[in-house]
């Protein structure tokens, strides 16, 4: 288990260490907005903390109008995968904590993480690099006037306008480009196609208006649409301008109101009655010997009919039935489309079924190039507002198809086979980025066959011919639709895995690079030529030791390369890139090779780690380590020479030391009584100060012995300990009258019998000394089990320490009372001390002052304690 | 066989480079009986010079006890110590190893160099007097030395 997570703990160790060091601030966010991490960098962008930021909206880093949309955008982009930034990188302005706005560069990569969609945005602060740019153009404006005035046409190289720090175009340049362009292009587009439809019939309704027959006289024919319909045809505009506008509900009476008129309509023609509708808006003339004047003809009011229902579906709320109601209104306008495009057909080839479809009404040409442009505002709002629209530019080509074809198959005698040129039309469908249009196309061929067959004038040949004929038209149109689909579904999947491969490839925020063969470079992310700082075009074709240091470039190209070919992967290979300004970037590279299917190398995929920062950091603390190590070795050796020290001098103090001693003494002995008392009292100090130095000596022998000698373990019974303490202090107890009390039960431990002795011998000479004037002395000596250590108490009854001094009594030369008061050199408990901590136990004292004291102190039961390293020679 | 008696002068080599010590021995040795006869070297190398009668050490007489400090300048106590009982002739002279040292190193490191005896100098006059006079009685009242 451990060892399979190895390498993707090895490559979460890689992701973090990038997160943590990239210059490029990362921030991601889920898909309601909703900040779940941000990088050191980006902290350092923005001034916040990752704990500030983290759980919030990501607006907070946005000014307007960038706060306020970023809402509406990220629902738009949900609904309908429409992105501004995704995959691509724009110039955008950050707010900074403090409230300062400045602009930055942001790319978006889309990432899916256990069916979680998260969004990783990449961003750089282009605050210094926006001075930089005005400096830059600001140079080269200087450079143009002096090239001006120079009058040298200096070609400008075009390199010079390749450089760096202006390649980036400026926002206002960013709002031409392809994308957002086509966007609101797009919109403007629809909301003119919308339009026309509502001009046309606003247009009529104002000729039916005007007032005397002069307009009538002069143009008859444009009052073959019918008032009724011009109004109708409006609405129907008006209602696809609301739905672009965003005020879909609007358009739904609009909608009932003209598929009830229609569909009444259709219903009186079906049932051969009147429903009494038909005078209405029927305006003053009736050109047409109908038989109920003022109704429309059918193929109008089928045409309105399906405008209505395509209207309210456009309408509906959009999570109703989303995909059914894509499929839906494409069908539905493309079938307007057809009946505009039957009936002009009709009238080209002089085929009055076309146009009545037998009716007594037709539909007029005037209402059949209302219907055409209907049509093309319906598709026109559809493929804007479902934004999953038509290919671009190409969606008047069926239109014109279908026109040519349904011509020629009018024009052909008895329409045999005609149908099958609408196999084009079907073909239309791979332009198309939504893949059921190649049915809706095939539906319209299907359309237009049939009515082909309805309208033409029946031959001699009998109907059957025809009819087989259209049917094996319509199967094989279908056919191909089917194929025609299934091909743009493969192909479809498969150029959306390339393209998002592409995108991550290129967005996402590692370096990486692809070689082929040659060791030439194919492909690198952004993030690779950002770091690098070279662009795309400066560096492809080129071999990729070209951008290392020279000596990583030859150990590239004698070593790593050839084994990486070899062996088919590489892994951390260390190495060292240069930058476009020639600063070094310490690497870590992994590489893998894609071989086609004979097994032959295709191109390289490679990963690289920039470690500049993390080889510096450990170089650092490597060094840091070093000195460390050479800090403890030097204080361990200035240790030991203090111990030596204090061992040497101490041992060359006695020396002179007895020297003042005994001729001290000598003289006391033998000149005495010819001293005067002054003499005899200088002598005294001096006696006294010998003897003084004498016990400091000695106890600093102690002390140093204590970590100077060897330990040698045993098993010791503290309860002998005790005891043989007490029979060596014997006469020091026996004057004062000391009672000891030793608890039964004292353990035995392993230990250093004589240092151990020294301690209870330190303890009890310090009870004795520190005791109560009055009343006798108590020392109680215990001890209990505490886990693996034995705690042992020596307790008495004397004076008490103040708490205050608690720790500094063990601390060597510490004295709390004056030589006066109490003897003595303050050496005792720091032996103790360093005994018992040289044992790997601990000693504390707990007392107040006038209460007696307690010393504890913990030995361990076991010695499993390795003897110290003591390297002074012996 | 050597027996010391009290008419017999006991010759005593004193090395040490302390002339206050060398005073305390003198001093010391004033109240025992036995006559003596201290000489004195002030370190390892006239102490070898005096043991070979070398130079002006050429009519020196063989001492029967040495007291040897360990810590003298040019040649310390344990150089000589080496020297004295690798050399035949004077390995059996008895040699006293009288030092301010109490370190275990010294008195291992003496004896495994066959130090007769090993004694730290004692503080104080009463001190010091009881070693030099238990010296002098155990080496020249209870032992018997070897004829030269």
């Amino acid at each position: 288990m451990a060892r399979a997570a190895e390498p993707a703990l090895r490559e979460l160790a890689q992701y973090r260490a990038m997160w943590e060091t990239v210059v490029d601030g990362i921030i991601s966010i889920d898909e309601q907005g909703t900040v779940i991490a941000l990088n050191p960098a980006a902290e350092r962008i923005f001034g916040y903390s990752a704990a500030e930021v983290v759980g919030n909206n990501v607006k907070m880093l946005m000014p307007e109008p960038y706060h306020g949309q970023h809402d509406n955008y990220l629902a738009n982009y949900r609904r309908s995968g429409e992105a501004k930034i995704i995959g691509t990188g724009r110039e955008v302005e950050g707010k900074r904590k403090d409230g300062s706005i400045f602009p930055l560069h942001l790319s978006v990569a889309k990432m899916e993480v256990n069916g979680e969609v998260c969004y990783n945005g990449v961003l750089r602060d282009l605050t210094d690099s926006r001075a930089a740019e005005a400096e830059l153009a600001e140079s080269q404006r200087r450079y143009h006037d002096v090239l001006e005035r120079s009058g040298l046409k200096a070609a400008q190289p075009k390199s010079f306008l390749l450089g760096k720090g202006i390649k980036k175009p400026a926002f206002w340049k960013f709002m031409l480009e392809d994308r957002q362009f086509d966007e609101r292009h797009l919109y403007t587009l629809a909301l003119l196609m919308t339009g026309l439809p509502v001009l046309v019939g606003l247009m009529m309704v104002g000729a039916w208006l005007w007032p005397g027959d002069a307009l009538r006289l002069a143009v008859p024919w444009i009052f073959y649409m019918q008032l009724k319909t011009a109004v109708l045809y409006s609405l129907c505009g008006l209602g696809l301008s609301l739905v672009l506008w965003g005020r879909g509900a609007y358009a739904f009476p609009v909608a009932a109101f003209v598929g009830a008129v229609a569909g009444a309509t259709l219903l009186e023609y079906g049932l051969g009655m009147s429903l009494g509708i038909d005078p209405w808006l029927a305006g003053d003339l009736v050109y047409d010997m109908n038989a109920y004047p003022g109704r429309m003809a059918p193929n109008t009011a089928a045409v309105l009919l399906t405008t209505a229902v395509v209207l309210a579906l456009l309408a509906s709320p959009e999570k109703i039935y989303q995909r059914l109601r894509v499929v839906a209104v494409d069908f539905l306008s493309f079938m307007v489309l057809a009946i505009g495009v039957a009936v002009l057909a009709g009238y080209i080839r002089g085929e009055p079924m076309v146009y009545t479809w037998g009716s007594m009404t037709r539909m007029s040409i005037p209402t059949a190039v209302a219907t055409l442009v209907l049509a093309m505002a319906v598709m026109a709002t559809s493929s804007y507002h479902q934004r999953m629209g038509v290919a671009r530019g190409l969606w008047w080509i069926p239109p014109i198809l279908a026109l040519l074809v349904f011509m020629f198959d009018l024009a052909m005698p008895l329409g045999v086979a005609a149908g099958i040129a609408y196999v084009p039309l079907v073909f239309c469908g791979l332009w198309f980025r939504r893949l059921h249009m190649t049915f809706v196309l095939a539906m319209m061929g299907t359309l237009l066959t049939i009515m082909g067959y309805m309208f033409s004038p029946a031959g001699p040949y009998g109907n059957w011919i025809v009819l087989t004929n259209r049917t094996l038209t319509v199967g094989t149109l279908w056919l191909v639709a089917v194929l025609v689909y299934l091909h743009q579904r493969i192909y479809r999947t498969l150029a959306d895995s390339e393209l998002r491969f592409k995108n991550l490839y290129n967005h996402t925020p590692v370096m990486l690079f692809s070689t082929n063969e040659d060791n030439e470079l194919v492909g690198v992310s952004n993030h690779w030529l950002d770091m690098m700082g070279y662009t795309r075009d400066e560096v492809l074709g080129r071999k990729i030791t070209d951008f290392m240091s020279e000596e990583a470039a030859r150990v590239a190209r004698e070593t790593t390369l050839p084994r990486f070919k070899a062996k088919g992967t590489l892994k951390d290979a260390v190495s060292v890139m240069a930058r476009s300004d020639g600063t070094p970037m310490e690497v870590m590279i992994s590489a893998i090779t894609e071989k086609d299917q004979k097994g032959r190398y295709v191109r390289s995929l490679a990963v690289m780690v920039d470690t500049t920062q993390k080889n510096r950091s450990e170089k650092m603390l490597r060094e840091y380590a070093n000195k460390l190590s050479q800090q403890n070795i030097s204080l361990a050796r200035s240790n030991q020479e203090l111990e030596n020290f204090a061992y040497i001098t101490s041992h060359d103090l006695q020396e002179p030391l007895r020297m003042v001693r005994s001729y001290g003494d000598l003289l006391r002995d033998r000149y005495m009584k010819a001293l005067p008392d002054e003499a005899r009292e200088f002598l005294g100090y001096m006696v006294n100060g010998a003897e003084r130095m004498q016990n400091l000596i000695r106890d600093l022998l102690a002390y140093s012995r204590v970590s100077r000698n060897e330990m040698k373990l045993s098993e010791v019974d503290f309860a002998s300990v005790v005891e043989e303490v007490k029979r060596t202090l014997g006469s020091d107890l026996t004057p004062v009258g000391a009672s000891i009390k030793v608890s039964s039960g004292l353990p035995k431990v392993a230990g250093e019998k004589g240092m151990l002795m020294q301690v209870m011998q330190n303890l009890l000479t310090n009870a004795v000394k520190f005791r109560k004037a009055e009343g006798p002395l108590e020392v109680e000596v215990s001890a209990r089990k505490d886990g693996e250590k034995w705690e042992f108490a020596v307790r008495d009854n004397g004076i008490g320490i103040d708490p205050r001094h608690g720790e500094r009594v063990f601390e060597m030369f510490k004295r709390l009372h004056s030589r006066e008061e109490y003897e003595g050199t303050g050496i005792g408990l720091a032996v103790c001390k360093k005994v018992v901590e040289r044992h790997g136990g601990e000693i504390w004292v707990d007392s107040e002052l006038g209460r007696g004291a307690t010393f504890y102190f913990t030995l361990p039961e076991q010695q499993p304690m390795k003897e110290e390293p003591n390297d002074e020679g012996k | 066989m050597m027996k010391v008696n009290e008419s017999t002068a006991v010759v005593i080599l004193l090395v040490e480079d302390n002339p206050g010590d060398v005073r305390l021995t003198q001093e010391s040795l004033k109240k025992v009986k036995i006559i003596n006869e201290l000489h004195v070297a002030k370190d390892g190398v006239e102490a070898l010079d005096f043991l070979r009668r070398q130079g002006e050490f050429a009519d020196a007489p063989r001492p029967h006890l040495i007291l040897l400090d360990l810590n003298m300048p040019r040649m310390g106590g344990r150089e000589l110590l080496e020297e004295i009982k690798d050399d035949a002739d004077l390995k059996r002279i008895p040699v006293v190893v009288l030092t301010s040292s109490e370190m275990e190193e010294d008195i291992v490191k003496s004896y495994d160099l066959h130090a007769n005896c090993y004694i730290t100098k004692p503080v104080g006059i009463a001190g010091f007097t009881n070693v030099v006079q238990a010296i002098d009685s155990f080496w020249f009242n209870v032992v018997e030395l070897p004829e030269a």
